[in-house]
């Protein structure tokens, strides 16, 4: 073989080699048009084989029909003048398969040298403009939800929002009809929806009166419907031939055709909060559209919920202004609706716990009108608190405040209970206020309302026989009067702003050192501001004078709450407008009797009888190795627990399974205190029922036995729905004492 | 829970509160056991007018099993008869003492204190 035939052929062989493992389809043909070369990757590309490609002309082949003119007249002109402005350039055009399906392409053609054959390398972008869309319409879709929100938080206008979002989501869907809803349920608790926007479609004149009288409000109750298949599964409805479809309700007559159908759920925090409705889009509707949606609707569920929080808030204030005029024109009645949500909620008369070494009295009166004052207290191991508050402003308002205030106070302390117990304490006074700060500033804030506060916590530090410190959040409220020494009164106050008034207040604590004797007065402004017949408020001062007299006369704490009370009575001419609470911890004198004997234990047991003498053990075990308690007091308290028991099973709980009893214990110098709780059904005690022969009836002797046991008993149903029983029996007490 | 009958006289029959176990001391007449005495002591008093109560395996006694003694005294004492208590566990006799039950019924060291005092 000569020299050059065989380089020739090399060089071919490399040609096609090229050709065919080119990524790009590559076309050669001559100046007529005809295809001379056509590679596999232009065979992949349009569905024609070399074999029949080559030997065609190329806009017979690739070139879709309302290009092949100009393609043509492009070819002759290069023909005659040599030029063609299309050489070497990156041009994107549109091409066509076999099989008629067009799509775009990039290409570039290039001339052989010398010879009239055109090559082009073309390469399918069907791939990169799809992506391109994508990104355009996910562009499209931020914007318009960026556009919804800005207008909401501008306008507050729902139906305005959604009708912007409505036409961006037909816009970008290629529906033809669409609807944005929210999503309302009857009170029987079936689902409906009410649009915020919908496409007008008002087919005849009719229903162009409803639209134009409704629109776009319009409710949609019908269930058994595309729509209503969204509202009862909070599933996506996709449905690409609703005349098919068993979920189709129909349409009624006249409505245009709704062939295809895509129904997307607005959930919010895993509630079905709105649903979108799309129909008609030409190429029917997929998953892939709806997960490309999905950004959109979390962004529509935002709108629909705190379109609802600003609705609420505009009716509660609506509520509160008429409110406010039901105060004026039924004051009484109202005085009277408050008087027993006080005494009821508010007010506790007396602690449920007695606190070691300290002596508590409270007194509160409410006559001619009703605020929010509350008081409350909360008993740990080895400290005791109290919380005086008021809630500004009067009436049923304050009082619902005041309630509100006093049902947070137990959860906040028992959630941080539960933290702090972690790291061996108990939840610290600026914890609880600042924990009740964040669950109560938002409502307030709402309300218009705050709250003055005062938290102290009477502590016993480690080891100590007594109360050695108290520490106060002072949260505006009024001052706490210490008076020391029977004679030195000291006022005892912070600086922290009310609750309710700033959302972020950090708020501080002070601790003091507590001495024995030492006498604190907790009371509300309307001790202070009570006014006399000429208008002269009672003031700090007499305050001051009056207590000092109380403690000097060696009252109890009682005594000295009731005395302050009837001092303002007095002042006012027994026309005082306001609520007074009073509340009084005298320190004991002599800390000695405070000692307790054992640490406090703890016992659950279920209420099932098989399992429940199982605290008759556990008290067994705890008073057994208490050092100065006798037989008798050992044997007193378990015959008086267990009648407790008994009763709580046979009336509190009604021998429901599953239920537990918690029971504590402590033993200490002067007395033997338990606790026993349960979450029953309230009751009550019943008369004491003495024994006696002639009395036909064997039952009813529980309370008495229990009286006989324990010298004080005292049943309280607590805002948790407990019912809180406490038992003391003075040590070394026996039957003769007892009565 | 059983109850054991013993005759000492015509008159006179004590009634022993046991556990199905003779020598079980912890049993306990409350408001788990007080139907099974209940059921059983109109044939363990039988004709007996004067019953003396023996407790001496009766560690505990609730409301519920004071009812059902007041009870017994009560039937007996309409029919001219009479029921005394006898051999008390130490937990018992506070729980008698604390609700004053030594001010109407006759409580007795034992037995033979018991019957003693119904003269036989």
């Amino acid at each position: 073989m000569p020299l050059d035939n065989f380089l020739i052929k090399r060089e071919h062989t490399l040609l096609r080699s090229v050709l065919d493992h080119s990524m790009d389809a590559i076309i050669a043909i001559d100046s007529d048009s005809t295809i001379i070369e056509f590679n596999r990757s232009a065979e992949e590309m349009f569905g024609w084989s070399r074999a029949v490609a080559v030997g065609n002309y190329l806009h017979e082949m690739i070139i879709p029909e309302q290009h092949r003119a100009g393609h043509l007249a492009g070819m002759a002109y290069l023909r005659e003048s040599g030029i063609g402005p299309i050489l070497g350039k990156r041009l994107e055009l549109i091409a066509q398969t076999s099989a008629g399906v067009i799509f775009p392409v990039e290409l570039t053609v290039s001339a052989v040298d010398g010879e009239m054959i055109y090559v082009a390398s073309l390469r399918d972008l069907t791939d990169r403009k799809l992506a391109e869309k994508h990104i355009e319409r996910s562009d499209r879709l931020f914007r318009a939800i960026s556009t919804a929100s800005q207008q909401y938080i501008r306008e507050g206008n729902v139906d305005e929002t959604f009708d912007i979002v409505l036409n961006e989501v037909l816009d970008i869907t290629e529906s033809e009809y669409g609807f944005v809803s929210e999503v309302l349920y009857e009170p029987t608790g079936e689902p409906y929806i009410r649009t915020y926007a919908l496409t007008n479609i008002a087919w005849n004149d009719e229903m162009r009166a409803i639209y134009d009288a409704m629109a776009p409000n319009l409710e949609f109750k019908n269930l058994k419907t595309l729509f209503g298949t969204v509202l009862t599964t909070g599933e996506v409805v996709i449905s690409n031939d609703t005349a098919t479809d068993p979920r189709r309700g129909g349409l009624p007559p006249g409505h245009p055709p709704l062939d295809r159908f895509c129904g997307l759920p607005i959930h919010h925090s895993g509630e079905l909060v709105g649903m979108i409705g799309l129909s008609n889009r030409p190429q029917g509707y997929d998953i892939e559209m709806v997960e490309f949606l999905e950004p959109f609707l979390a962004a529509c569920g935002n709108i629909i919920v705190t379109w609802r929080a600003d609705k609420a808030r505009v009716l509660a204030e609506a509520e509160r202004k008429s409110a406010h005029d039901a105060l004026e024109v039924a004051r009484r009645r109202e005085a009277e609706i408050s008087a027993v949500i006080q005494n009821s909620l508010l007010l506790r008369r007396k602690p449920v716990l007695t606190p070691h070494g300290m002596d508590v009295g409270v007194s509160i009166m409410g006559f001619t009108a009703v605020t929010g004052d509350y008081c409350d207290f909360v008993t740990f191991n080895d400290r005791f608190d109290i919380v005086v508050g008021d809630v500004m402003g009067k009436g049923v308002t304050a009082a619902m405040v005041g309630s509100a205030v006093k049902g947070q106070l137990h959860r906040v302390v028992r959630r941080l209970q539960e933290r702090t117990m972690l790291f061996g304490r108990h939840p610290e006074p600026q914890e609880i206020v600042g924990g009740l700060q964040s669950v109560l500033t938002p409502q307030l804030m709402t309300l218009d309302s705050f709250v003055t506060l005062t938290y102290a916590a009477f502590e016993r530090r480690d080891g100590a026989d007594s109360v050695t410190d108290i520490t106060i959040v002072d949260a505006g409220h009024t001052p706490i009067l210490r008076i020391r020494d029977g004679n030195l009164p000291h006022w005892l106050s912070g600086d922290n702003v009310p609750l309710g008034l700033a959302d972020r207040e950090f708020y501080m604590q002070n601790s003091h050192q507590v001495e024995p004797g030492d006498v604190y007065i907790f009371f509300s402004d309307g001790v202070t501001e009570a006014v006399n017949p000429d208008d002269v408020p009672f003031g700090k001062d007499r305050v001051e004078q009056v207590s000092v007299e109380s403690v000097r006369a060696r009252y109890d704490s009682e005594q000295i709450a009731a005395a302050l009370a009837k001092a303002v009575m007095r002042w006012t001419g027994e026309r005082i407008d306001d609520d007074i609470t009073i509340v009084v911890v005298k320190i004991d004198e002599a800390p000695s009797c405070v000692v307790v004997r054992k640490e406090r234990a703890y016992c659950e047991f279920p209420v099932e009888s098989s399992e429940r003498n199982g605290y008759a053990d556990f008290l067994e075990t705890y008073l057994g190795d208490v050092p100065g308690i006798t037989d008798y007091d050992r044997h007193a308290v378990i015959i008086g627990v267990t009648e407790a028991v008994n009763n709580i099973v046979e009336h509190g709980l009604l021998f429901q399974a599953n239920q537990r009893i918690q029971l504590e214990i402590e033993a200490r110098i002067a007395d033997i205190q338990i606790v026993i709780c349960d979450r029953g059904r309230e009751y009550a005690e019943p008369p004491i029922k003495e024994i006696r022969i002639d009395d036909n009836r064997d039952r009813g002797y529980g309370w008495m036995i229990m009286r006989r046991c324990f010298q004080d008993v005292a049943l309280v149903r607590n805002p948790l729905g407990y019912n809180i029983l406490t038992l003391q029996r003075k040590v070394g007490s026996v039957s003769g004492d007892v009565a | 829970m059983k109850l054991i009958s013993q005759d000492f006289s015509p008159r006179i029959r004590s009634v022993a509160i046991a556990g199905n176990d003779a020598a079980d001391v912890t049993v306990r007449l409350d408001l788990s056991t007080v139907p099974v005495f209940k059921q059983q002591i109109p044939a363990a008093i039988g004709e007996a007018e004067n019953v003396i109560l023996d407790l001496s395996n009766v560690a505990f006694v609730d409301s519920s099993g004071l009812g059902a003694i007041l009870s017994c005294v009560r039937d007996l004492t309409a029919s001219g008869g009479d029921l005394k208590i006898c051999s008390v566990q130490q937990r018992v006799m506070v729980m008698f003492d604390l609700v004053r039950l030594p001010k109407i019924i006759g409580i007795h060291e034992d037995v033979d204190a018991a019957r003693a005092a119904f003269g036989g």
